[in-house]
Protein backbone atom coordinates (compact mmCIF):
# COMPACT_ATOMS: atom_id res chain seq x y z
CA UNK A 1 0.00 0.00 0.00
CA UNK A 2 1.07 3.60 -0.49
CA UNK A 3 2.95 5.35 2.32
CA UNK A 4 3.33 9.08 2.60
CA UNK A 5 6.37 11.09 3.70
CA UNK A 6 5.17 11.16 7.33
CA UNK A 7 4.88 7.36 7.40
CA UNK A 8 8.43 6.94 6.09
CA UNK A 9 9.72 9.60 8.51
CA UNK A 10 8.07 7.76 11.39
CA UNK A 11 10.22 4.73 10.53
CA UNK A 12 13.28 6.85 11.34
CA UNK A 13 16.59 5.26 10.37
CA UNK A 14 14.72 2.16 9.11
CA UNK A 15 12.92 4.12 6.37
CA UNK A 16 15.54 3.51 3.69
CA UNK A 17 15.82 -0.18 4.61
CA UNK A 18 12.03 -0.56 4.45
CA UNK A 19 12.08 1.03 1.02
CA UNK A 20 14.92 -1.21 -0.22
CA UNK A 21 13.14 -4.27 1.14
CA UNK A 22 9.96 -3.38 -0.70
CA UNK A 23 11.87 -2.70 -3.94
CA UNK A 24 13.68 -6.06 -3.64
CA UNK A 25 10.32 -7.86 -3.67
CA UNK A 26 9.09 -5.77 -6.59
CA UNK A 27 8.31 -7.51 -9.87
CA UNK A 28 6.84 -4.39 -11.45
CA UNK A 29 9.98 -3.24 -13.27
CA UNK A 30 9.98 0.06 -11.39
CA UNK A 31 13.73 0.49 -10.90
CA UNK A 32 16.68 0.27 -13.29
CA UNK A 33 19.28 0.84 -10.58
CA UNK A 34 18.77 0.40 -6.85
CA UNK A 35 21.21 2.11 -4.46
CA UNK A 36 21.38 -0.93 -2.21
CA UNK A 37 23.76 0.68 0.27
CA UNK A 38 21.63 3.82 0.52
CA UNK A 39 21.07 5.05 4.04
CA UNK A 40 20.45 8.33 5.78
CA UNK A 41 23.51 10.30 6.78
CA UNK A 42 24.03 10.27 10.55
CA UNK A 43 23.74 14.02 10.52
CA UNK A 44 20.70 14.05 8.22
CA UNK A 45 18.53 17.04 8.89
CA UNK A 46 16.05 19.00 6.85
CA UNK A 47 12.52 18.58 5.59
CA UNK A 48 13.25 15.19 4.01
CA UNK A 49 15.67 13.82 6.64
CA UNK A 50 15.99 10.06 6.13
CA UNK A 51 13.16 9.91 3.57
CA UNK A 52 13.80 7.62 0.57
CA UNK A 53 13.13 9.35 -2.74
CA UNK A 54 13.31 7.85 -6.24
CA UNK A 55 14.75 9.73 -9.20
CA UNK A 56 14.00 8.96 -12.84
CA UNK A 57 16.88 7.48 -14.79
CA UNK A 58 17.35 10.53 -17.00
CA UNK A 59 18.42 12.72 -14.06
CA UNK A 60 22.16 12.59 -13.36
CA UNK A 61 23.27 11.06 -10.06
CA UNK A 62 26.96 11.31 -9.20
CA UNK A 63 28.53 7.86 -9.04
CA UNK A 64 25.26 6.06 -9.87
CA UNK A 65 24.67 4.70 -13.37
CA UNK A 66 22.22 6.84 -15.37
CA UNK A 67 20.93 5.20 -18.55
CA UNK A 68 17.80 7.08 -19.73
CA UNK A 69 16.50 3.51 -20.19
CA UNK A 70 18.48 3.36 -23.43
CA UNK A 71 21.13 0.94 -24.63
CA UNK A 72 23.09 3.93 -25.95
CA UNK A 73 23.67 5.38 -22.46
CA UNK A 74 24.28 2.05 -20.71
CA UNK A 75 27.24 2.18 -18.36
CA UNK A 76 27.29 5.97 -18.05
CA UNK A 77 28.17 6.99 -14.48
CA UNK A 78 27.81 10.78 -14.16
CA UNK A 79 30.67 12.65 -12.50
CA UNK A 80 28.14 15.14 -11.11
CA UNK A 81 24.56 15.21 -9.86
CA UNK A 82 21.65 17.20 -11.22
CA UNK A 83 20.64 20.26 -9.21
CA UNK A 84 17.43 18.50 -8.10
CA UNK A 85 19.43 15.56 -6.73
CA UNK A 86 21.87 17.84 -4.89
CA UNK A 87 18.93 19.72 -3.37
CA UNK A 88 17.24 16.50 -2.26
CA UNK A 89 20.41 15.29 -0.55
CA UNK A 90 20.92 18.66 1.15
CA UNK A 91 17.36 18.32 2.49
CA UNK A 92 18.34 14.97 4.05
CA UNK A 93 16.64 12.71 1.48
CA UNK A 94 18.07 9.30 0.64
CA UNK A 95 18.28 8.69 -3.11
CA UNK A 96 17.07 5.11 -3.17
CA UNK A 97 17.38 4.38 -6.88
CA UNK A 98 16.70 5.27 -10.49
CA UNK A 99 13.26 4.58 -11.89
CA UNK A 100 12.50 2.90 -15.18
CA UNK A 101 11.05 4.93 -18.04
CA UNK A 102 10.41 4.86 -21.77
CA UNK A 103 13.70 5.35 -23.61
CA UNK A 104 14.67 9.03 -23.05
CA UNK A 105 11.05 9.59 -21.97
CA UNK A 106 9.79 9.25 -25.55
CA UNK A 107 6.14 8.20 -25.56
CA UNK A 108 5.62 4.98 -27.46
CA UNK A 109 9.29 3.97 -27.06
CA UNK A 110 10.16 0.86 -25.08
CA UNK A 111 12.53 0.89 -22.13
CA UNK A 112 15.71 -1.11 -22.72
CA UNK A 113 15.06 -2.53 -19.24
CA UNK A 114 11.64 -4.06 -19.76
CA UNK A 115 8.04 -3.00 -19.25
CA UNK A 116 6.65 -0.98 -16.35
CA UNK A 117 3.74 -2.79 -14.73
CA UNK A 118 0.91 -1.08 -12.92
CA UNK A 119 0.85 -1.88 -9.17
CA UNK A 120 -2.95 -1.79 -9.19
CA UNK A 121 -3.18 -4.39 -11.96
CA UNK A 122 0.01 -6.03 -13.19
CA UNK A 123 -1.53 -6.81 -16.57
CA UNK A 124 -1.73 -3.04 -17.25
CA UNK A 125 0.90 -0.42 -18.04
CA UNK A 126 2.27 1.63 -15.15
CA UNK A 127 2.86 4.57 -17.49
CA UNK A 128 5.71 5.92 -19.57
CA UNK A 129 7.64 6.51 -16.32
CA UNK A 130 7.80 4.14 -13.34
CA UNK A 131 7.97 7.02 -10.87
CA UNK A 132 4.24 6.88 -10.12
CA UNK A 133 4.26 3.05 -10.00
CA UNK A 134 7.05 3.17 -7.37
CA UNK A 135 4.93 5.55 -5.26
CA UNK A 136 1.69 3.60 -5.76
CA UNK A 137 3.47 0.38 -4.77
CA UNK A 138 4.58 2.00 -1.49
CA UNK A 139 8.27 1.70 -2.36
CA UNK A 140 8.88 5.43 -1.90
CA UNK A 141 6.65 8.29 -0.75
CA UNK A 142 7.69 10.51 -3.65
CA UNK A 143 9.61 10.41 -6.90
CA UNK A 144 11.24 13.10 -8.99
CA UNK A 145 10.69 12.74 -12.71
CA UNK A 146 10.88 14.79 -15.88
CA UNK A 147 7.75 15.61 -17.82
CA UNK A 148 7.49 16.21 -21.54
CA UNK A 149 4.33 15.06 -23.22
CA UNK A 150 2.88 13.59 -20.03
CA UNK A 151 5.70 11.37 -18.77
CA UNK A 152 5.00 12.39 -15.17
CA UNK A 153 1.30 13.35 -15.29
CA UNK A 154 0.00 10.45 -17.38
CA UNK A 155 1.94 7.93 -15.28
CA UNK A 156 0.35 9.46 -12.15
CA UNK A 157 -3.07 9.20 -13.77
CA UNK A 158 -2.55 5.50 -14.60
CA UNK A 159 -1.32 4.66 -11.07
CA UNK A 160 -3.54 6.94 -8.94
CA UNK A 161 -0.87 9.23 -7.48
CA UNK A 162 -0.69 13.00 -7.27
CA UNK A 163 1.74 14.81 -9.56
CA UNK A 164 2.83 18.38 -10.03
CA UNK A 165 4.68 19.94 -12.95
CA UNK A 166 5.57 23.54 -12.09
CA UNK A 167 5.82 26.57 -14.36
CA UNK A 168 8.69 26.38 -16.83
CA UNK A 169 11.88 27.47 -15.06
CA UNK A 170 10.78 26.80 -11.47
CA UNK A 171 13.05 23.74 -11.17
CA UNK A 172 16.52 23.76 -12.71
CA UNK A 173 17.10 21.11 -15.40
CA UNK A 174 20.85 21.07 -14.76
CA UNK A 175 21.79 17.40 -14.91
CA UNK A 176 18.56 16.33 -16.63
CA UNK A 177 19.33 14.47 -19.85
CA UNK A 178 16.39 15.82 -21.80
CA UNK A 179 15.51 15.18 -25.41
CA UNK A 180 13.43 18.31 -25.93
CA UNK A 181 14.76 21.28 -24.01
CA UNK A 182 11.95 23.73 -24.58
CA UNK A 183 9.30 21.22 -23.43
CA UNK A 184 10.95 19.06 -20.77
CA UNK A 185 10.70 19.99 -17.12
CA UNK A 186 11.21 18.34 -13.75
CA UNK A 187 8.23 17.60 -11.50
CA UNK A 188 7.26 15.37 -8.60
CA UNK A 189 4.79 12.57 -8.00
CA UNK A 190 3.73 11.52 -4.50
CA UNK A 191 0.85 9.98 -2.60
CA UNK A 192 -0.68 13.40 -1.92
CA UNK A 193 -0.46 16.89 -3.42
CA UNK A 194 0.95 18.17 -0.15
CA UNK A 195 3.83 15.64 -0.25
CA UNK A 196 4.55 16.46 -3.90
CA UNK A 197 4.79 20.14 -2.98
CA UNK A 198 7.06 19.39 0.01
CA UNK A 199 9.54 17.78 -2.40
CA UNK A 200 8.99 20.37 -5.10
CA UNK A 201 9.74 23.17 -2.66
CA UNK A 202 13.09 21.51 -1.88
CA UNK A 203 14.16 21.30 -5.55
CA UNK A 204 12.86 24.69 -6.70
CA UNK A 205 15.03 27.77 -6.96
CA UNK A 206 17.34 29.71 -9.23
CA UNK A 207 20.35 28.00 -10.80
CA UNK A 208 22.70 29.84 -13.14
CA UNK A 209 23.60 26.54 -14.83
CA UNK A 210 20.14 26.49 -16.43
CA UNK A 211 19.50 29.71 -18.35
CA UNK A 212 15.73 29.13 -18.24
CA UNK A 213 15.77 29.05 -14.43
CA UNK A 214 13.45 31.63 -12.86
CA UNK A 215 15.27 34.35 -10.90
CA UNK A 216 13.10 33.91 -7.80
CA UNK A 217 12.17 30.69 -6.00
CA UNK A 218 8.58 29.66 -6.71
CA UNK A 219 6.17 30.03 -3.81
CA UNK A 220 3.65 27.18 -3.80
CA UNK A 221 1.59 28.45 -0.85
CA UNK A 222 -1.18 31.02 -0.49
CA UNK A 223 -3.15 30.09 -3.61
CA UNK A 224 -6.70 31.25 -4.28
CA UNK A 225 -9.61 29.53 -2.59
CA UNK A 226 -12.02 27.60 -4.80
CA UNK A 227 -14.90 29.63 -3.41
CA UNK A 228 -15.89 31.95 -6.27
CA UNK A 229 -13.13 30.56 -8.49
CA UNK A 230 -13.88 30.50 -12.24
CA UNK A 231 -12.80 27.23 -13.85
CA UNK A 232 -12.72 26.80 -17.61
CA UNK A 233 -13.12 23.47 -19.39
CA UNK A 234 -11.76 23.53 -22.96
CA UNK A 235 -14.21 21.41 -24.97
CA UNK A 236 -11.39 20.23 -27.23
CA UNK A 237 -9.64 18.65 -24.20
CA UNK A 238 -12.63 16.30 -23.82
CA UNK A 239 -12.52 14.94 -27.38
CA UNK A 240 -11.87 11.19 -27.69
CA UNK A 241 -11.92 10.74 -23.91
CA UNK A 242 -13.37 7.33 -23.02
CA UNK A 243 -16.91 7.34 -21.62
CA UNK A 244 -15.88 5.97 -18.23
CA UNK A 245 -13.07 8.51 -17.76
CA UNK A 246 -15.45 11.27 -18.88
CA UNK A 247 -17.90 10.17 -16.17
CA UNK A 248 -15.23 10.54 -13.47
CA UNK A 249 -14.38 13.96 -14.92
CA UNK A 250 -18.02 15.08 -14.76
CA UNK A 251 -18.14 13.97 -11.12
CA UNK A 252 -14.98 16.01 -10.48
CA UNK A 253 -16.69 19.05 -12.02
CA UNK A 254 -19.61 18.53 -9.61
CA UNK A 255 -17.13 18.40 -6.70
CA UNK A 256 -15.57 21.70 -7.76
CA UNK A 257 -19.05 23.25 -7.97
CA UNK A 258 -19.83 22.00 -4.44
CA UNK A 259 -16.62 23.66 -3.27
CA UNK A 260 -17.87 26.99 -4.59
CA UNK A 261 -16.23 27.13 -8.01
CA UNK A 262 -18.05 27.99 -11.22
CA UNK A 263 -17.14 25.61 -14.07
CA UNK A 264 -17.81 26.60 -17.68
CA UNK A 265 -17.05 24.93 -21.00
CA UNK A 266 -15.51 26.99 -23.78
CA UNK A 267 -13.72 26.45 -27.08
CA UNK A 268 -9.92 26.75 -27.20
CA UNK A 269 -9.27 27.55 -30.85
CA UNK A 270 -5.57 26.64 -30.96
CA UNK A 271 -6.13 23.21 -29.35
CA UNK A 272 -6.25 21.53 -32.78
CA UNK A 273 -2.64 22.53 -33.44
CA UNK A 274 -1.17 21.53 -30.07
CA UNK A 275 -0.13 17.93 -30.65
CA UNK A 276 1.34 18.59 -34.08
CA UNK A 277 3.29 21.62 -32.86
CA UNK A 278 4.53 19.68 -29.81
CA UNK A 279 5.65 16.82 -32.02
CA UNK A 280 7.42 18.96 -34.62
CA UNK A 281 9.29 20.93 -31.95
CA UNK A 282 10.14 17.78 -29.97
CA UNK A 283 11.42 16.06 -33.13
CA UNK A 284 13.54 19.02 -34.18
CA UNK A 285 15.01 19.43 -30.71
CA UNK A 286 15.67 15.70 -30.28
CA UNK A 287 17.65 15.55 -33.49
CA UNK A 288 20.02 18.10 -31.95
CA UNK A 289 19.91 17.06 -28.30
CA UNK A 290 20.48 13.37 -28.92
CA UNK A 291 23.37 14.10 -31.30
CA UNK A 292 25.85 13.88 -28.42
CA UNK A 293 25.36 10.12 -28.18
CA UNK A 294 27.98 9.07 -30.70
CA UNK A 295 30.30 6.63 -28.90
CA UNK A 296 32.94 9.27 -28.28
CA UNK A 297 32.56 10.78 -24.82
CA UNK A 298 30.23 8.43 -22.92
CA UNK A 299 28.15 5.32 -23.29
CA UNK A 300 29.08 2.23 -25.25
CA UNK A 301 30.85 2.22 -28.62
CA UNK A 302 30.31 -0.24 -31.44
CA UNK A 303 33.78 -0.65 -32.90
CA UNK A 304 34.33 -0.03 -36.61
CA UNK A 305 37.20 0.74 -38.99
CA UNK A 306 36.45 4.41 -39.34
CA UNK A 307 34.79 7.23 -37.43
CA UNK A 308 31.61 7.58 -39.56
CA UNK A 309 30.90 3.85 -39.41
CA UNK A 310 31.60 3.77 -35.67
CA UNK A 311 29.11 6.58 -35.02
CA UNK A 312 26.41 5.07 -37.26
CA UNK A 313 26.70 1.63 -35.72
CA UNK A 314 26.82 3.04 -32.20
CA UNK A 315 23.73 5.17 -32.85
CA UNK A 316 22.03 2.00 -34.06
CA UNK A 317 21.77 1.32 -30.30
CA UNK A 318 18.94 3.87 -30.08
CA UNK A 319 15.57 2.14 -30.10
CA UNK A 320 13.52 2.44 -33.31
CA UNK A 321 11.20 5.17 -31.97
CA UNK A 322 14.18 7.34 -30.98
CA UNK A 323 15.78 6.69 -34.38
CA UNK A 324 12.65 7.76 -36.22
CA UNK A 325 12.25 10.82 -33.98
CA UNK A 326 15.80 11.96 -34.79
CA UNK A 327 15.38 11.31 -38.52
CA UNK A 328 12.03 13.12 -38.59
CA UNK A 329 13.59 16.06 -36.77
CA UNK A 330 16.41 16.29 -39.27
CA UNK A 331 13.92 16.21 -42.15
CA UNK A 332 11.85 19.01 -40.57
CA UNK A 333 14.91 21.19 -40.04
CA UNK A 334 16.15 20.87 -43.64
CA UNK A 335 15.98 24.03 -45.75
CA UNK A 336 13.13 22.74 -47.95
CA UNK A 337 10.83 22.00 -45.03
CA UNK A 338 11.97 24.41 -42.31
CA UNK A 339 9.52 27.25 -42.95
CA UNK A 340 6.47 25.04 -43.44
CA UNK A 341 7.04 22.92 -40.36
CA UNK A 342 9.54 24.10 -37.75
CA UNK A 343 9.21 27.88 -38.17
CA UNK A 344 5.45 27.51 -38.56
CA UNK A 345 5.34 25.51 -35.30
CA UNK A 346 7.34 28.11 -33.39
CA UNK A 347 4.95 30.79 -34.63
CA UNK A 348 1.89 28.67 -33.83
CA UNK A 349 3.36 28.15 -30.37
CA UNK A 350 3.14 31.93 -29.92
CA UNK A 351 -0.55 31.80 -30.89
CA UNK A 352 -1.11 29.01 -28.36
CA UNK A 353 0.61 30.95 -25.55
CA UNK A 354 -1.31 34.11 -26.47
CA UNK A 355 -4.62 32.26 -26.37
CA UNK A 356 -3.83 30.73 -22.96
CA UNK A 357 -2.93 34.19 -21.63
CA UNK A 358 -6.20 35.57 -22.91
CA UNK A 359 -8.14 32.62 -21.44
CA UNK A 360 -6.54 33.12 -18.02
CA UNK A 361 -7.88 36.68 -17.96
CA UNK A 362 -11.33 35.07 -17.97
CA UNK A 363 -10.70 31.95 -15.86
CA UNK A 364 -8.59 31.27 -12.73
CA UNK A 365 -7.94 27.65 -13.66
CA UNK A 366 -8.58 25.13 -16.43
CA UNK A 367 -9.36 21.45 -15.93
CA UNK A 368 -9.30 18.37 -18.15
CA UNK A 369 -8.91 14.61 -17.84
CA UNK A 370 -5.16 13.90 -17.47
CA UNK A 371 -5.32 10.87 -19.79
CA UNK A 372 -8.05 9.84 -22.18
CA UNK A 373 -8.26 6.33 -20.79
CA UNK A 374 -7.26 4.36 -17.72
CA UNK A 375 -4.03 2.36 -17.91
CA UNK A 376 -3.98 0.26 -21.10
CA UNK A 377 -2.88 -3.36 -21.37
CA UNK A 378 0.80 -4.24 -21.19
CA UNK A 379 2.21 -4.94 -24.61
CA UNK A 380 -0.75 -3.41 -26.39
CA UNK A 381 -1.43 0.09 -27.63
CA UNK A 382 0.10 2.67 -25.32
CA UNK A 383 -2.74 5.17 -25.35
CA UNK A 384 -3.20 8.52 -27.06
CA UNK A 385 -0.89 9.20 -29.95
CA UNK A 386 0.87 5.86 -29.69
CA UNK A 387 0.24 4.66 -33.21
CA UNK A 388 1.75 7.83 -34.57
CA UNK A 389 4.55 7.82 -31.98
CA UNK A 390 3.56 11.36 -31.01
CA UNK A 391 5.51 13.23 -28.34
CA UNK A 392 2.42 14.03 -26.25
CA UNK A 393 -0.54 12.02 -25.04
CA UNK A 394 -3.17 14.64 -25.86
CA UNK A 395 -3.76 18.28 -26.68
CA UNK A 396 -4.44 18.88 -22.98
CA UNK A 397 -0.94 17.65 -22.13
CA UNK A 398 0.79 19.20 -25.15
CA UNK A 399 -0.71 22.67 -24.63
CA UNK A 400 0.50 22.83 -21.03
CA UNK A 401 4.05 21.94 -22.15
CA UNK A 402 4.08 24.39 -25.04
CA UNK A 403 3.03 27.30 -22.82
CA UNK A 404 5.15 26.22 -19.82
CA UNK A 405 2.12 26.26 -17.53
CA UNK A 406 1.89 24.71 -14.06
CA UNK A 407 -0.33 21.62 -13.87
CA UNK A 408 -1.27 19.03 -11.30
CA UNK A 409 -2.78 15.60 -11.77
CA UNK A 410 -4.88 14.15 -8.98
CA UNK A 411 -6.93 10.94 -8.91
CA UNK A 412 -10.60 11.69 -9.59
CA UNK A 413 -12.20 8.27 -9.61
CA UNK A 414 -11.77 4.59 -10.29
CA UNK A 415 -12.98 2.39 -13.08
CA UNK A 416 -12.82 -1.01 -11.47
CA UNK A 417 -9.40 -1.12 -9.86
CA UNK A 418 -7.87 1.46 -12.17
CA UNK A 419 -7.68 5.16 -11.39
CA UNK A 420 -8.50 8.11 -13.64
CA UNK A 421 -6.70 11.42 -13.28
CA UNK A 422 -7.83 15.03 -13.31
CA UNK A 423 -5.49 17.69 -14.68
CA UNK A 424 -5.68 21.14 -13.06
CA UNK A 425 -3.93 23.85 -15.08
CA UNK A 426 -2.97 27.32 -13.92
CA UNK A 427 -1.71 30.46 -15.60
CA UNK A 428 2.06 30.94 -15.98
CA UNK A 429 3.61 31.40 -12.49
CA UNK A 430 0.23 30.78 -10.84
CA UNK A 431 1.51 27.53 -9.34
CA UNK A 432 0.10 28.31 -5.89
CA UNK A 433 -3.45 28.51 -7.28
CA UNK A 434 -3.06 25.05 -8.84
CA UNK A 435 -1.73 23.62 -5.56
CA UNK A 436 -4.59 25.15 -3.55
CA UNK A 437 -7.23 23.77 -5.95
CA UNK A 438 -5.60 20.32 -6.11
CA UNK A 439 -5.36 20.10 -2.32
CA UNK A 440 -8.97 21.26 -1.88
CA UNK A 441 -10.15 18.66 -4.41
CA UNK A 442 -8.06 15.94 -2.76
CA UNK A 443 -9.44 16.82 0.68
CA UNK A 444 -13.01 16.77 -0.61
CA UNK A 445 -12.62 13.32 -2.13
CA UNK A 446 -11.20 10.02 -0.97
CA UNK A 447 -9.45 8.75 -4.07
CA UNK A 448 -5.91 8.79 -2.65
CA UNK A 449 -6.92 6.04 -0.22
CA UNK A 450 -8.84 3.73 -2.53
CA UNK A 451 -8.21 1.07 -3.58
CA UNK A 452 -4.93 -0.19 -2.19
CA UNK A 453 -2.18 -1.00 -4.60
CA UNK A 454 -0.22 -4.22 -4.11
CA UNK B 1 6.10 12.80 -48.45
CA UNK B 2 9.54 11.23 -48.42
CA UNK B 3 10.67 8.47 -50.76
CA UNK B 4 12.74 5.38 -49.99
CA UNK B 5 16.02 6.93 -51.11
CA UNK B 6 15.31 10.06 -49.04
CA UNK B 7 14.68 7.87 -45.99
CA UNK B 8 18.07 6.23 -46.50
CA UNK B 9 19.62 9.67 -46.89
CA UNK B 10 18.02 10.82 -43.62
CA UNK B 11 19.45 7.80 -41.82
CA UNK B 12 22.88 8.66 -43.22
CA UNK B 13 22.61 12.33 -42.17
CA UNK B 14 21.45 11.23 -38.72
CA UNK B 15 24.42 8.81 -38.60
CA UNK B 16 22.13 5.93 -37.70
CA UNK B 17 22.77 2.51 -39.18
CA UNK B 18 19.35 1.39 -40.42
CA UNK B 19 19.17 -1.92 -42.24
CA UNK B 20 17.69 -1.86 -45.74
CA UNK B 21 14.86 -4.16 -44.69
CA UNK B 22 13.73 -1.58 -42.10
CA UNK B 23 13.72 1.40 -44.47
CA UNK B 24 10.09 0.89 -45.75
CA UNK B 25 8.76 0.88 -42.15
CA UNK B 26 10.74 4.04 -41.32
CA UNK B 27 9.51 5.70 -44.51
CA UNK B 28 5.89 4.77 -43.78
CA UNK B 29 5.95 5.95 -40.16
CA UNK B 30 7.69 9.24 -40.94
CA UNK B 31 5.23 9.90 -43.79
CA UNK B 32 2.24 9.25 -41.52
CA UNK B 33 3.58 11.96 -39.22
CA UNK B 34 4.18 14.41 -42.05
CA UNK B 35 0.58 13.86 -43.10
CA UNK B 36 -0.60 14.45 -39.52
CA UNK B 37 1.35 17.72 -39.39
CA UNK B 38 -0.64 19.24 -42.28
CA UNK B 39 -3.21 20.44 -39.71
CA UNK B 40 -0.94 23.38 -38.82
CA UNK B 41 -1.02 24.75 -42.38
CA UNK B 42 -4.10 26.87 -41.66
CA UNK B 43 -2.74 28.44 -38.44
CA UNK B 44 -2.88 32.24 -38.95
CA UNK B 45 0.81 32.93 -38.41
CA UNK B 46 1.45 35.85 -40.78
CA UNK B 47 3.68 38.38 -38.98
CA UNK B 48 3.55 36.28 -35.78
CA UNK B 49 6.85 36.11 -33.87
CA UNK B 50 8.32 32.70 -33.11
CA UNK B 51 8.56 31.23 -29.62
CA UNK B 52 11.71 29.18 -29.01
CA UNK B 53 10.87 28.30 -25.43
CA UNK B 54 8.08 29.19 -23.00
CA UNK B 55 10.35 31.10 -20.62
CA UNK B 56 9.34 34.74 -20.42
CA UNK B 57 12.91 35.66 -19.41
CA UNK B 58 15.12 37.81 -21.57
CA UNK B 59 18.58 36.57 -22.49
CA UNK B 60 20.22 35.42 -19.28
CA UNK B 61 23.94 35.97 -18.94
CA UNK B 62 26.10 34.82 -16.06
CA UNK B 63 28.86 36.97 -14.63
CA UNK B 64 32.01 36.81 -16.74
CA UNK B 65 34.13 35.17 -14.07
CA UNK B 66 35.98 31.89 -13.99
CA UNK B 67 34.24 29.24 -11.89
CA UNK B 68 35.36 25.68 -11.15
CA UNK B 69 34.59 23.24 -13.97
CA UNK B 70 34.78 19.50 -14.50
CA UNK B 71 38.26 18.00 -14.19
CA UNK B 72 39.83 16.36 -17.25
CA UNK B 73 39.89 13.08 -15.34
CA UNK B 74 36.15 13.22 -14.69
CA UNK B 75 35.42 14.27 -18.28
CA UNK B 76 37.31 11.24 -19.62
CA UNK B 77 35.98 8.75 -17.08
CA UNK B 78 33.05 7.59 -19.23
CA UNK B 79 34.78 7.65 -22.59
CA UNK B 80 35.02 4.35 -24.50
CA UNK B 81 38.63 5.14 -25.46
CA UNK B 82 41.11 7.85 -24.45
CA UNK B 83 44.62 8.95 -25.34
CA UNK B 84 46.38 10.91 -22.62
CA UNK B 85 44.00 13.85 -22.02
CA UNK B 86 41.88 13.40 -25.15
CA UNK B 87 38.97 11.31 -26.40
CA UNK B 88 40.25 8.76 -28.89
CA UNK B 89 38.24 7.88 -32.01
CA UNK B 90 38.89 5.62 -34.99
CA UNK B 91 40.50 7.15 -38.08
CA UNK B 92 38.22 9.52 -39.99
CA UNK B 93 39.36 8.69 -43.54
Amino acid sequence: MTKDIAAFKAAGSKAALDSLDKIKKDDLGTFITVCSDAKAADSAAGPLAGVPIAVSDNISTKGVETTCASHIVKGYVPPFSGKAVDDLEKAGAVIIGKTNMNEFGLLGAASAYGPIKNPRDKSKKGGPSASAAAVAAGEVPAAVCSDAGGLLRVSASFCGTAAFKPSYGAVSRFGLIYYTGSLDQIGVTATTVSDAVTVLDVISGNDNRDTTSLPEKMNYTGGKSLDGCKIGIPEEFLEDVSADVLKTFEEAVATFEKLGAKCMKFSLKTAKYMQSVHDIIAAGESSAMLAKFDGTRFGPRVEADNWHEMISKTRGLFGPVAQRRIMTGIHLLMAGQYNDYYMKSMQTRTLIIDEFESVFKEYDLLISPTAKTVAPDLGGACGGGCDLELSSYSAAIAGVDLAGLPAASVPCGFIGNLPAGLQIIGGYLKDADVVAAAEAFENATDFVKFPEAV
Amino acid sequence: MIQKDETKELAWVARIAVEDKDIPEFQDKINKKLEYYTVIADAPTDSVKKTVNPSRLNTVLRKDVVVPSMSVEDALKNAPDVYETSFKIPRIL
